[in-house]
Parts: structure tokens; C-alpha cells; sequence
């Protein structure tokens, strides 16, 4: 194609051209140096900025990824299927087991929902969950955060929780209408309240309550974030179970994190999601309470109305 | 000397390569401290561009090519945006004399620029949180940028002769 653009030649060396030239470069490095005094603030001001990034990078980066994550999959198919009867018979005694465990379940919830309804109690902060896709990284080496395919229009809203199979991954910092950013829970930023169990002693009197070990974990962009801020030390041991505490409010109670290891001097804490291959995760939506005022019923899905041996709803 | 102007399927190129290097640089292979070692394939896009058309990446779309990096990436705004900036000024001074060199010079060079950039980035990132930022996985993302800029290099050049034809 002959066609060409008539653009001024690069870098002129009339006076003129130079003074542009100059011009621009003095433009971009105060620009460059105002958003990164704004940045490093974490200047809310920049924060629809942020948005429209994530609603137009997060398809892009879906799109660009596709080609990779087919190979990836591809590959850990046929992995899979070179060990399918292994998994067959490891599967179906999973069924076994799970159907025992599914009417101890049944049992209880009926249980739960008669007393419930005797007491007239009113529940704590119930909590669904949406699974969104994790369509891009952060790429750089410098924070640990990731994009998911889901935001305000999937219900979602900034500090959301974020979790694997495993345990907890980050929390929602930036939501734009169909993608949003987590903020790992190990990243430099990251700060979580947190709970030790096992860690305090046990009371003997009926009276008094159970001593609770409290912590803070500091991410340090390491794959273990550190346990610091401990309420009390002595009682730490590794392999103690690490859950979220609802202190400050911004994560709910009890959702596990991993577990105490020790760091010389210190402890660090083995995170219990899989951050190797973090494909999907499951967004926190928090529900107003709800109190119980009728009668109860079953939180278990709806039995099959075929089926004899189903239970039914509680009256 | 007079620099090139642009055809066409030039700037075409260079659109789409900066697209694809910035969506390839945030591609979701693990996360956090489980993410794969992956190369930044924006700063490979930047200096090929810079040594080879610098008339189709001038300092403003530098600027926004980085803001935009750092808008994708989720780390400090304008960290990443500055220090592209300043790397990039001291491929444009030696760009001429970059560009008709041996690959390997270019190689060495490229190695140099991606240093000057993660070192300021490093620096920047450091900075807000007064206290220095582990170096261990910006140093392997140094390599594999670097390694990575040979392959790249070599299928730029053949988008850039497919243009000529």
C-alpha cells in the first residue's frame, strides 16, 4: 500500500521541533509524577479510572488468554484421563460415603430448623455465593492481584470475599459493571483480622468463655504471609488452624485460611487456597439477616417429590 | 537522517502488538505467589517499536501505554507509567545508532532497558510502603522478559517485512 502518513518528521532538529519535543517529554513526566503521588495516596479520585480499565481489559485479556488456557486444559485432561479408572473407583466410594453423610446432614438440618423456630432466633448475616472466572493477573511482580469476570451487574460490591475450594484467595478492592479486581491475600497491602483456634486456653468454668487468640495477616508478597500483631504468642504451635475473624467488619467469621507454620523467631501461615491454578473462584454476597418468625424450614435443597425416602418440609 | 514515516499496515501493527503485549502480560497463568514467571511482553513491545518506528511510539503514547499497564496490572498508579517513561528515553537517544547494530548489541541493549525499568518500578513501588520490596521475583521476571525478547523480535521483523510486500 503506498499510502503514507504525513507526519512530522521525528525528532526535527529546527528549534521549533525541539521545543515540542521537549515540551511533551516535560508534559509527561509532571503528569506521570502527579498520578503516581495520587496512586501511591490511593487517591479515590482515580478510582473510575480504574473501572473502565477493568470493564475494557478484563474481555480483552479473557479473549487473549483463551488460546492458553485451551492448551492448559487440554493438557490437564488427558492427564486425567490416563488415570480415569483410578478416579472411577476412588469416585464411587466418595458416593458411598457422601450418601451416609448426606442423611447425618438431613438429620441435623431438620433439627436445626425445629429448634430454631422454638427459639424464635434470629440468624446471623447470611452469606450466597457467585462464581466468576479469573480472566487476567496482575502481571507485574510488584502486587499480587487478580481480574475476575464479575461486578456490580453480578451483585458484587468492594470488599467482597473472595475463595477457592480451599479457603480464602483476597477481597473485591475494585468493581466495575462486569469485572472487578481481588486483592490477594497476599499481597503487600493485604491485612486480614484473624483467629488462631487452639491456640488459647480452654476455660475450665462453665462461667467464663474460652481464651481467643487474635492476629493480623501481613501479606509480604511471599506465597506464606506473615502472623504478626498475635494478642497472645505462647500458645501458638504450627499446623493451628487459621480462620478469619470478623473484627473491623470487613471479613465474615470462621472462613478458613490455612494453617500456623513456623519462621524462625516467628510464624508464618500455609495458605489453604491453591493459588497454582486459580481458575475459578467464589465471590461473597452478603444477605440482610433474617429472623424466624413462622414456622421452620429445611436449608437443604428442595428433596425430589418422587422419591420416597426424601425427607419433606418441616411443619 | 530522516526518520521512516508510517504506512498503514505499520501503525496497524503497532496497535495491535501493543494490545496484545499488554493483554499477554496480564494473562492469568496462577496468581499471587502461584503465578507463573511470565514475561512482560509490553516493555518487548515498547523498545522494538522505539529502536525499529520510533515515529509510531512518540512520549505520549508511551505514557499511555504505561497508564495503561498499571490500570491492568492493579499496582501503584503511575509506578510502572514513569519508569517505562524514563527507560524509554534512553532507548529514543541511542535509537538510530540501536537500529543499525548487530542483534545482539540490540539484545544487550533491551536487557538494559527492561533493568533501567524494573529498578525505577522497583523503587516506585518501594517507596509509598517505606520499606524495600522483595527482589526475587522481579529479578526472574527480568530474565525471562529478556529471553523472551528474541522470539519476539524476530516475528516483529517478519510483520514488518510482510508490510514492505
Amino acid at each position: 500500500m503506498e499510502a503514507r502518513f504525513a507526519l512530522a518528521q521525528y525528532r526535527s532538529r529546527s528549534g521549533f521541533g525541539q521545543l515540542i519535543s521537549r515540551s511533551t517529554l516535560a508534559f509527561a513526566v509532571v503528569f506521570g509524577v502527579l498520578v503516581y503521588v495520587l496512586g501511591a495516596s490511593s487517591d479515590p479520585r482515580l478510582e473510575p479510572l480504574r473501572r473502565i480499565a477493568l470493564d475494557v481489559s478484563a474481555p480483552i485479556t479473557g479473549f487473549v488468554s483463551a488460546p492458553f488456557r485451551f492448551v492448559r486444559d487440554a493438557m490437564s485432561n488427558f492427564s486425567g484421563f490416563l488415570d480415569v479408572y483410578e478416579q472411577n473407583r476412588t469416585l464411587r466410594e466418595d458416593i458411598v460415603q457422601l450418601n451416609q453423610w448426606r442423611e447425618v446432614a438431613r438429620r441435623f438440618e431438620e433439627e436445626n430448623a425445629r429448634l430454631r423456630a422454638l427459639h424464635n432466633v434470629s440468624l446471623a448475616p447470611n452469606y450466597d455465593y457467585i462464581t466468576a472466572q479469573v480472566v487476567g493477573s496482575s502481571g507485574g511482580s510488584f502486587s499480587h492481584s487478580m481480574m475476575i469476570n464479575v461486578g456490580r451487574s453480578g451483585g458484587i460490591g468492594p470488599g467482597a470475599v473472595a475463595l477457592d475450594g480451599g479457603g480464602v484467595v483476597g477481597r473485591v478492592v475494585s468493581v466495575g459493571k462486569h469485572a472487578a479486581r481481588v486483592l490477594l491475600v497476599t499481597d503487600l497491602a493485604s491485612r486480614i483480622p484473624i483467629i488462631v483456634e487452639g491456640a488459647g486456653k480452654k476455660s475450665t468454668d462453665e462461667d467464663t468463655k474460652d481464651e481467643i487468640v487474635r492476629a493480623i495477616l501481613v501479606g509480604d508478597n511471599s506465597a506464606a504471609p506473615l502472623l504478626q500483631f498475635a494478642t497472645k504468642t505462647e500458645g501458638i504451635k504450627p499446623g493451628q488452624r487459621i480462620t478469619t475473624s470478623s473484627d473491623g467488619g470487613v471479613y465474615p467469621k470462621g472462613l478458613p485460611i490455612g494453617e500456623v507454620e513456623r519462621d524462625g523467631e516467628g510464624f508464618r501461615v500455609r495458605l489453604a487456597a491453591n493459588f497454582d491454578r486459580l481458575e475459578f473462584v467464589r465471590i461473597l454476597l452478603d444477605r440482610t439477616d433474617r429472623a424466624i418468625d413462622a414456622d421452620a424450614v429445611l436449608i437443604v435443597s428442595q428433596p425430589d417429590e418422587n422419591s420416597e425416602e426424601d425427607g419433606g418440609t418441616v411443619e | 537522517m530522516k526518520q521512516k514515516s508510517l504506512s498503514v499496515w505499520t501503525i496497524i501493527a503497532i496497535i495491535v502488538t501493543t494490545i496484545t503485549g499488554l493483554a499477554l502480560s496480564a494473562l492469568p497463568l496462577g496468581a499471587g505467589s502461584g503465578a507463573a514467571v511470565w514475561p512482560n511482553f509490553t516493555l518487548c513491545v515498547v523498545f522494538f517499536w522505539l529502536v525499529h518506528r520510533p515515529l509510531g511510539m512518540p512520549t505520549l503514547a508511551i505514557l499511555f501505554i504505561g497508564l495503561i499497564g498499571d490500570l491492568i496490572s492493579g499496582g501503584v498508579l503511575g509506578a510502572g507509567m514513569l519508569a517505562l517513561l524514563i527507560g524509554s528515553q534512553f532507548v529514543q537517544a541511542g535509537a538510530k545508532a540501536l537500529a543499525r547494530s548487530a542483534f545482539g548489541v540490540r539484545w544487550f541493549a533491551f536487557g538494559g532497558f527492561v533493568a533501567v525499568v524494573f529498578l525505577i518500578e522497583w523503587i516506585l513501588n518501594s517507596l509509598p510502603r517505606w520499606s524495600p520490596l522483595p527482589i526475587g521475583v522481579p529479578f526472574a521476571q527480568f530474565l525471562v522478559t529478556v529471553i523472551a525478547y528474541a522470539p519476539v523480535s524476530i516475528l516483529f521483523r517478519k510483520v514488518l517485512r510482510v508490510g514492505r510486500t
